[in-house]
């Protein structure tokens, strides 16, 4: 019978992926708090299951590789090695070279064997340094059959009494014993008592059997190896009349207690692998649940509250269903934020160690859920943030030392909501950004004029200046954050995103580098307005407030056009009719004015009118239409009709953009507002 | 056909061993660790339990102790997968009670074999 066991390669590379994931952290604990016998029976626990899934599979390299790391950690889980710094290099290379090897094997492209050479050598090596004897776990390989020629035997089979507890059955050991051969058996029936006495869970016979063979002797060992300890065997070879002990070498191995493991208890919960593309379906009939049920809403406005009270009644049920469905499927997609945050401590190790920098690592709200599509598209950002920390931010022990630090820097990683927010901080206490170096490379790259340079620049525009295309202070393209990528790329990547990038520094101190996100880009809550005749979709969470002012409150600046004065503050009027270009616009004596807030900037957005608020399902332009200016998305309204959903990030720095600003012009990031000390990305 | 009971928690493992036996006609139910399998094995009665060691929580030489304390499975076979690399977990698994193991790597034809020793001929 032959199976096509490629049918279980999908669970086998995503389980396996995931249990190696968890051992390269659960290793990096070990190495940080010491030995700790649940999580090193855990590391273990998965490494052996891999080896015995890649085994069966097929995936011989993966197998043997495994078993060697196994080796060595079923030694230090029994607390006879330690986990030094330069076997934890070793296991981590070889969780590496695993990793690479399912992810080659699973694109189907060879598998670089001549990689885990080297690693099997060093661990074997590691093995016999550690006291282990490497040959001692390994799989004895039978001696040879003698050369198909067929000999004589004559076993003696004699079950202990209490065969039968064991759930064996002594006839299934002559019946395998028959496929070695030609079997005559004889059944010695002596110890068989009266029926008054039989208890029919007790084995009273044995057996003799001839039997002829080309099989050895030790095959004929291995048919009762599982009853080796609770039966009387006697194999005699006929032709050279040799009696051979029954006895099985002795197996008794050193107890070990089996600890439950805290580390993955949390495996324990009850989990289903679904493919990502059902769930984005799911995600996508719920977002036309959601508009079906407004339109049906709309339909029913001019239902009597009385006259109808049983279908307004269901209909109250209908949408509090409608509601829990949408909130329970896109919860789906949430995953925590811990899925990026766990590849972190690997990389601040190694490249802590290569750049010669004590770094700790401290990681806080890992639980917090997101949009797992948001959770991928952090990877990049984040990476290049903590790598840029180490890099330019974290000083040398000796020169921290020097600066009155302890030689030990810190980064931190810190994910929490905040309102309808999803807020991530790469904090450090490192040397902070240096305003007069920033300047003087922005002058270097000709990112600056003289001039420019010359007038005191505040810090958010210095801040702007990192975040500009092409900008970078380290004198070398280093390998870690270096690659001429920059900041840049990172705050565009989050405003992908739908978020932005905030910088916060103070010289000698730390910087702090603040991503703030939207929870899901599938659903948002929006203020529906009305202008010309069109509407507009604005997400709430942008919106401060709403007032209705009179034309006196609205002053004319020369330049600037015309700003509302709103309780000491000065805040730029923008006419929606005038973003989108629209005829006809109604000049309203009494405008309607929503003050829109992003990223520490107001900006007050004149509309005709409000027309209500809802939930609506983004669906986006681009890949339906084309990219349009100031828009972040569309979505279909209860009536059926389209609007447009306003990018007010957008809208916002487009408003700064407006503004004159002395100088030349720096760039979109670099033109964040000046009495701000956040940079507007 | 028969009745079996798999326990492994490696995922892998359990679709492999599963759809061996489900091929073969046998009726299959999985349990990803001991407790799990404890409940099934209580709710019905199984021809047959197939057994990983190492597992989170209570390991399948627990399993099989366990197990042997019920009525019903007192003769019941129980076979643990083990591997080459751990000897010793063969003779816990028979001073449990184990009928018999099962050493990793093994391909399907292993597994079917082990059954026509285990289960009753059809």
């Amino acid at each position: 019978m032959s199976l096509d066991l490629s049918r279980f390669h999908a669970t086998f590379f995503a389980e396996s992926l995931e249990g190696l994931n968890h051992v390269e952290q659960q290793l990096l604990d070990i190495e940080q708090v010491g030995h700790d016998k649940g999580v090193m029976d855990a590391i273990f626990r998965t490494i052996h299951s891999l080896k015995g899934s890649a085994g069966s599979l097929g995936f011989g390299v993966i197998a043997e590789l495994a078993h060697e790391m196994e080796s060595v950690l079923d030694r230090m889980r029994q607390g006879l090695m330690s986990a030094t710094a330069e076997l934890t290099n070793v296991l981590l290379r070889g969780v590496d070279c695993l990793r690479n090897w399912l992810l080659a094997a699973e694109a189907k492209e060879p598998v670089e064997a001549a990689s885990g050479v080297e690693l099997v050598r060093k661990l074997q090596l590691l093995l016999q340094r550690g006291g282990g004897d490497a040959a001692a776990s390994r799989a004895v390989t039978d001696t040879a059959a003698d050369g198909g020629t067929r000999q004589k035997y004559v076993i003696v089979f004699r079950p202990a009494r209490d065969f039968f507890h064991s759930g064996n059955d002594p006839a299934r050991f002559i019946d395998e014993l028959a496929q070695l051969g030609v079997i005559t058996s004889t059944a010695d029936l002596s110890a068989l008592p009266s029926l008054d006495a039989f208890d029919p869970t007790t084995c009273y016979l044995a057996w003799r059997i001839a039997l002829e063979t080309s099989a050895s002797a030790n095959d004929i060992r291995d048919v009762f190896d599982w009853v080796s300890n609770s039966c009387a065997l006697e194999i005699e070879h006929v032709r050279e009349t040799e009696v051979r002990s029954a006895e099985t070498p002795q197996e008794e191995g050193v107890p070990r207690a089996e600890a439950a493991s805290a580390a993955r208890r949390d495996a324990n919960l009850i989990t289903m692998h679904v493919r990502t593309d059902k769930i984005d379906d799911l995600v996508n009939l719920v977002g036309e649940l959601v508009i079906t049920h407004t339109m049906l809403k709309q339909s029913m406005q001019h239902l009597d509250a009385i006259k109808d009270a049983r279908a307004v009644s269901v209909f109250a049920q209908l949408e509090r269903n409608v509601q829990d469905i949408q909130e329970r499927v896109l919860a789906i997609r949430m995953m925590p934020v811990s899925h990026v945050f766990g590849r972190f401590p690997r990389l601040v190790r190694d490249l802590g160690l290569q750049l010669g920098k004590a770094i700790e690592l401290k990681l806080s709200g890992e639980q917090a859920e997101l949009d797992k599509s948001v959770i991928e598209q952090l990877v990049d950002p984040l990476t290049h943030l903590v790598r840029n920390a180490l890099d330019h931010g974290i000083e040398l022990p000796a020169e921290r030392l020097a600066a009155g630090k302890s030689a030990k820097g810190s980064l931190s990683l810190h994910a929490e909501h905040r309102g309808g927010r999803f807020v991530i901080t790469v904090s450090d206490d490192g040397r902070g950004i240096d305003a007069k170096r920033v300047r003087q490379r922005a002058l270097e790259t000709g990112l600056l004029d003289a001039a420019t340079a010359d007038a005191e620049l505040d810090e958010a525009a210095t801040h702007a200046l990192l975040l500009s295309p092409g900008f970078s202070t380290a004198r070398e393209v280093s390998n870690l954050s270096g690659r001429g990528v920059g900041l840049d790329v990172v705050s565009q990547n989050v405003r992908k995103l739908g978020g932005s990038l905030e910088i916060a520094s103070r010289l000698g101190q730390g910087t702090a580098f603040t991503i703030n996100l939207p929870l899901t880009l599938a659903i948002v809550d929006g203020m529906i307005v009305g202008v010309s005749g069109e509407r507009y979709i604005i997400p709430i969470t942008f919106i401060r407030e709403c007032l209705q002012v009179s034309a006196v409150q609205l002053q004319s600046v020369v330049g600037q056009g015309q700003v509302l004065h709103l309780r000491g503050e000065y805040i730029p009027v923008l006419k929606l009719s005038d973003l989108c270009a629209l005829k006809g616009a109604v000049q309203s004596t009494q405008p309607v004015l929503v003050v829109l807030e992003a990223e520490g900037r107001a900006i007050a957005l004149q509309v005709d009118d409000l027309l209500g608020q809802d939930q609506v399902v983004i669906k986006s332009l681009e890949a339906n239409y084309r990219k349009v200016e100031f828009m972040a998305g569309a979505s279909i309204l209860g009536d059926g009709r389209v609007a447009l959903i306003l990018d007010v990030t957008e809208i916002v720095k487009q408003r700064a953009n407006i503004r004159p600003m002395s100088g030349r012009m720096l760039s979109d990031a670099a033109a964040a507002p000046r009495d701000s000390s956040v940079v507007a990305v | 056909m028969s009745n079996i009971l798999i326990v492994d928690d490696s995922m892998t493992m359990r679709q492999m061993v599963n759809f061996t036996l489900s091929s073969a006609g046998h009726t299959v139910t999985e349990a990803g660790n001991t407790d799990d399998a404890l409940l099934n094995a209580q709710k019905q009665r199984f021809d047959l339990v197939i057994s990983d060691v190492n597992m989170p929580g209570r390991s399948g030489i627990e399993l099989v102790t366990e197990l042997r304390k019920l009525a019903d499975y007192k003769f019941v076979p129980i076979i643990l997968l083990t591997t080459e690399s751990q000897p010793e977990m063969k003779s816990k698994g028979r001073a449990a009670g184990a009928t018999g193991w099962i050493v990793k790597p093994f391909d399907p034809e292993a597994l079917l074999g082990v059954l026509r020793k285990v289960l009753p001929a059809s």
